[in-house]
C-alpha cells in the first residue's frame, strides 16, 4: 500500500516552476533518501507532504488524504506524519520535555503519566534523558536536533520527514544525529523519507534514492542501482562531486 | 455641515495654531533633543548624568504639569501667552523622547565609524557632524516621524491654558453650537489630516528599511 | 520655606493621595481591558484575514492618530448626545482603552511578527492546530519580548490620565488644581509634589520595564 503519492504534481512561486509533473510513489514502510543540489526542489517536495507548501496542480494522497483537496482536514494528516526540521524549531519557551509532551497532550489526549513515560523512553533512546528539563536555548545544534526527532516519535506517526536534518549542524554533531536515525530505520516499520546531503548515510539505510535537479525528478532507483551506476548524467555529475567532499 | 461653514475660520484659526506650535515645538525638540542624546553619549561623566536625568524627567511626568507649571508658574516672572506656554511645555516633553531615538540611532552605528573618524584626525565633534549623526538620523527617521506624529496630538494640551488650538477653539464650537458630536468629528478630522498621511507614510518607510535590512 | 510646605496640611496631603488611587486604579483598569482588546486586534493584523484585517488596520490607524485628549471629550461630552451617558470615571476609562488598545494592538502584531517562523512550522509539522499553536507556542514567547514595550504604554496611561482633569475627573491633576485653587502661593508646591508623585510611580515602572530588558536580552 503505498503511503505517500504524487500524481503530476505542478508547484510555483509565482513565475517560478518549484516542482514540475512529480509523479512518486512510496510505500508504508519504505526508507526513501530523496538528493540534488540545492534549488532542486527537495526541500519544497518534502514540505508539501505535510502541507506546509501547498500545490497548484495534481494529486498528493498521504495515507489515503487527498492534500490537494480543501476538504480535506490538515491536522489529520498532520498527526500521522512526523517532520524534523533542519533548524531543529524546538519550542523555545519550553522545557525538552515539555516540547516533546505538548503534541501527545493536545493532539491526541494522551493520559498525562502515560506521556511522560513515553517522553522518557525517547529521551532514552536519543541519549538525553539527563536534558529532560533544561531549555533548548542550553543544548547544543546535535542535541536539538535529538530532541526534535524524540517530539515527533512522541505523536507515533506512520510517517517521518527529514529535511535536511544534519546541514545546521558542526560536523562532529553529525555522527550522533544519524545514529539514531539509523536506529529508527533499522528498528520500525515507519515510512520515512529524507532530504539529506550524506550519501553514507543514504547508502546505508534507504532502499531507494531518488534525485531530482530544477524541480523535477530525474532518477528513481534502487539505492545500489543509483550508487553503482546512475543512469542520468547530472546523478553521475552531482555523485562525484559530493563524494569528493 | 452647517456647522462646518458657520464656524469655518475658527476652525481654521484653530489649525493655524495646532500646525505653528507643532512646528516651533518640532524644531525646538529636534535640537534640544540631539543635545541631550549627544551627551548622553559621550566619555564625560557630568553631561551624561544631566542628559539622563533631563530625560528620564521629562519623559516621566505628565506634558499637562508641565504645561501647568509654565503657564502659572514661569508667566508669573516672565509674561507669557498660553500659546507660548504650551509650545515651550511641548518643546521640552518632546524634546526627551526626540533625545531617546536619537541616542537609539546613534548606538546603532557601529563603533568603528567612530573610531576610524577619531584614528583619521577628526576631533569628537566633527566626527559626530559629519559621520555619526547623519547616519544615526537616517536609521532613526520612523521613530522621529512618530514623535512628530505624537507632538501634533499632543498638541491639544494647549487647550488647557487657552492656547487658541484646534482642541481649544473646537470646545468653544461645541459649547455654543451644542452640536458637540459633529464639533468634534469636524477637529479629529483636521488632526487626521496631519498626523494620517505622516503615519502611513512612516509605516511604508519601515517596510521599505525592513526589506533592505 | 515654610510657605512653601503650608499647602500641605493634612487634609490636602490625603485629598491628593486619594486623587493618586484615582489615577492609579483608572490606568490599571485600562491597561488591563487594552491588553485584552489590543492582543485580539494584532492577532487579528498578524492573520491578515482578506478585507477585515485591512478594514480593522483602517479604523486603528484613525484612532491612533488622533488627539487622545479629543477622545476623552469626545467619549464624556459627544457620546451622550447619541444617547451614551457614562459617569466620569468609565467615560474615563473608556477613552484611554479605545486609545491604548491601538496602540498596543501594534505592539502585539510587532510581537508576533518577531517570533522565528519555525516556532509556527515546528508546531503545525507536531500536529497542533492554529489556535493550539497562537496559544502554547507563538503567543507566550511574544508576550515575552513585549513586556518592556507594555509597561512603557502604561507609563503614558498613567501621564495620560491627567487629561482627564479635563473633563472633571477627580484624578491628581484635577485635586492638585483644586488645592492651589484655594490659595495661588500653592501653585508651585503644589506643582513641584504633584511631579514628584508621577515622576517616582513613572521612573519605577521605567526601572522594571529595563530590568526585564536586561533579563530578556
Amino acid at each position: 500500500m503505498s503511503m505517500i503519492e504524487f500524481k503530476d504534481v505542478q508547484k510555483y512561486y509565482g513565475d517560478f516552476h518549484a516542482l514540475h509533473d512529480v509523479n512518486l510513489k512510496i510505500d508504508a514502510g519504505e526508507t526513501v533518501v530523496l538528493i540534488g543540489p540545492s534549488g532542486s526542489g527537495k526541500s519544497t517536495l518534502i514540505r508539501t507532504i505535510n502541507g506546509l507548501e501547498e500545490i497548484e496542480e495534481g494529486q498528493l494522497l498521504v495515507d489515503g488524504f487527498d492534500l490537494h483537496d480543501p476538504k480535506t482536514d490538515i491536522n489529520k494528516i498532520r498527526k500521522n506524519v512526523g517532520m524534523v526540521f533542519q533548524h531543529f524549531n524546538l519550542y523555545n519557551n519550553k522545557t525538552v520535555l515539555e516540547n516533546i509532551m505538548l503534541a501527545p497532550r493536545l493532539v491526541l489526549h494522551r493520559d498525562e503519566a502515560e506521556n511522560k513515560r513515553i517522553a522518557m523512553e525517547l529521551l532514552e533512546q536519543v541519549g538525553l534523558a539527563d536534558k529532560a528539563n533544561s531549555m533548548p536555548a542550553a543544548l547544543s545544534g546535535g542535541q536539538k536536533q535529538r530532541v526534535a526527532i524524540a517530539r515527533s516519535l512522541a505523536m507515533k506517526p506512520k510517517a517521518l520527514l527529514f529535511d535536511e536534518p544534519t546541514s545546521a549542524l558542526d560536523p562532529e554533531m553529525i555522527g550522533d544525529v544519524l545514529d539514531v536515525m539509523r536506529d529508527i530505520a533499522r528498528d520500525s516499520d515507519m515510512t520515512l523519507l529524507v532530504v539529506t546531503h550524506e550519501m553514507s548515510f543514504a547508502k546505508a539505510v534507504a532502499d531507494r534514492v531518488i534525485f531530482m535537479a530544477d524541480g523535477r525528478i530525474l532518477e528513481d532507483s534502487s539505492t545500489e542501482a543509483f550508487f553503482e551506476n546512475p543512469t542520468e548524467p547530472r546523478a553521475k555529475k552531482f555523485l562525484s562531486q559530493v563524494e569528493h567532499h | 455641515m452647517s456647522l462646518f461653514e458657520q464656524n469655518f475660520s475658527v476652525f481654521l484659526q484653530g489649525f493655524g495654531h495646532t500646525l505653528l506650535a507643532s512646528i516651533f515645538a518640532l524644531v525646538g525638540s529636534l535640537i534640544l533633543g540631539t543635545i541631550f542624546a549627544i551627551m548622553q553619549v559621550t566619555n564625560s561623566r557630568t553631561a551624561r548624568s544631566i542628559g539622563n536625568i533631563y530625560v528620564q524627567v521629562f519623559r516621566n511626568i505628565p506634558l499637562l504639569i508641565i504645561t501647568l507649571f509654565f503657564y502659572l508658574a514661569v508667566a508669573k516672572v516672565i509674561k507669557m501667552t498660553g500659546f507660548t506656554a504650551g509650545t515651550i511645555a511641548l518643546t521640552l516633553y518632546t524634546s526627551a523622547f526626540i533625545a531617546e531615538s536619537v541616542r537609539a540611532g546613534i548606538l546603532s552605528i557601529e563603533a568603528g565609524q567612530m573610531e576610524g573618524a577619531r584614528a583619521n584626525g577628526l576631533t569628537f565633534g566633527q566626527a559626530m557632524r559629519v559621520i555619526i549623526l547623519p547616519q544615526a538620523f537616517k536609521v532613526a527617521i520612523p521613530s522621529l516621524g512618530n514623535q512628530f506624529i505624537n507632538l501634533v496630538k499632543n498638541s491639544s494640551i494647549l487647550a488647557f491654558v487657552g492656547g487658541l488650538d484646534l482642541m481649544y477653539q473646537g470646545n468653544i464650537v461645541a459649547a455654543n453650537s451644542f452640536d458637540t458630536f459633529t464639533t468634534y468629528i469636524i477637529i479629529g478630522l483636521f488632526y487626521l489630516v496631519i498626523t494620517l498621511p505622516l503615519s502611513y507614510y512612516i509605516q511604508h518607510l519601515e517596510h521599505k528599511l525592513k526589506k533592505n535590512a | 520655606m515654610s510657605g512653601f510646605f503650608s499647602a500641605f496640611t493634612e487634609a490636602n496631603l490625603g485629598y491628593l493621595m486619594g486623587g493618586l488611587g484615582i489615577t492609579v486604579g483608572v490606568s490599571i483598569i485600562s491597561v488591563v481591558l487594552s491588553l485584552i482588546f489590543g492582543s485580539i486586534i494584532g492577532i487579528v493584523f498578524f492573520e491578515k484575514i482578506p478585507y477585515f484585517s485591512s478594514f480593522v488596520g483602517t479604523i486603528n490607524n484613525i484612532v491612533r492618530n488622533l488627539p487622545l485628549l479629543l477622545i476623552i471629550f469626545f467619549t464624556y461630552f459627544a457620546l451622550p448626545q447619541l444617547g451614551l451617558h457614562l459617569p466620569i470615571f468609565w467615560a474615563t476609562v473608556v477613552a484611554m482603552t479605545v486609545f491604548q488598545s491601538a496602540m498596543l494592538a501594534e505592539i502585539v502584531r510587532g510581537g508576533l511578527e518577531a517570533v522565528d517562523v519555525g516556532q509556527f512550522e515546528g508546531a503545525r509539522a507536531n500536529g497542533l492546530t492554529n489556535m493550539q499553536t497562537m496559544w502554547h507556542i507563538v503567543l507566550p514567547q511574544a508576550y515575552k519580548k513585549m513586556i518592556p514595550p507594555i509597561i512603557s504604554q502604561l507609563i503614558s496611561l498613567v501621564k495620560d490620565t491627567s487629561l482627564a482633569s479635563g473633563i472633571v475627573l477627580a484624578e491628581l491633576t484635577y485635586r492638585g488644581q483644586i488645592i492651589y485653587a484655594q490659595n495661588t502661593n500653592f501653585i508651585v508646591p503644589v506643582l513641584v509634589v504633584m511631579t514628584l508623585v508621577y515622576f517616582l510611580l513613572n521612573y519605577g515602572l521605567s526601572l522594571i520595564a529595563k530590568w526585564f530588558d536586561h533579563k530578556l536580552a
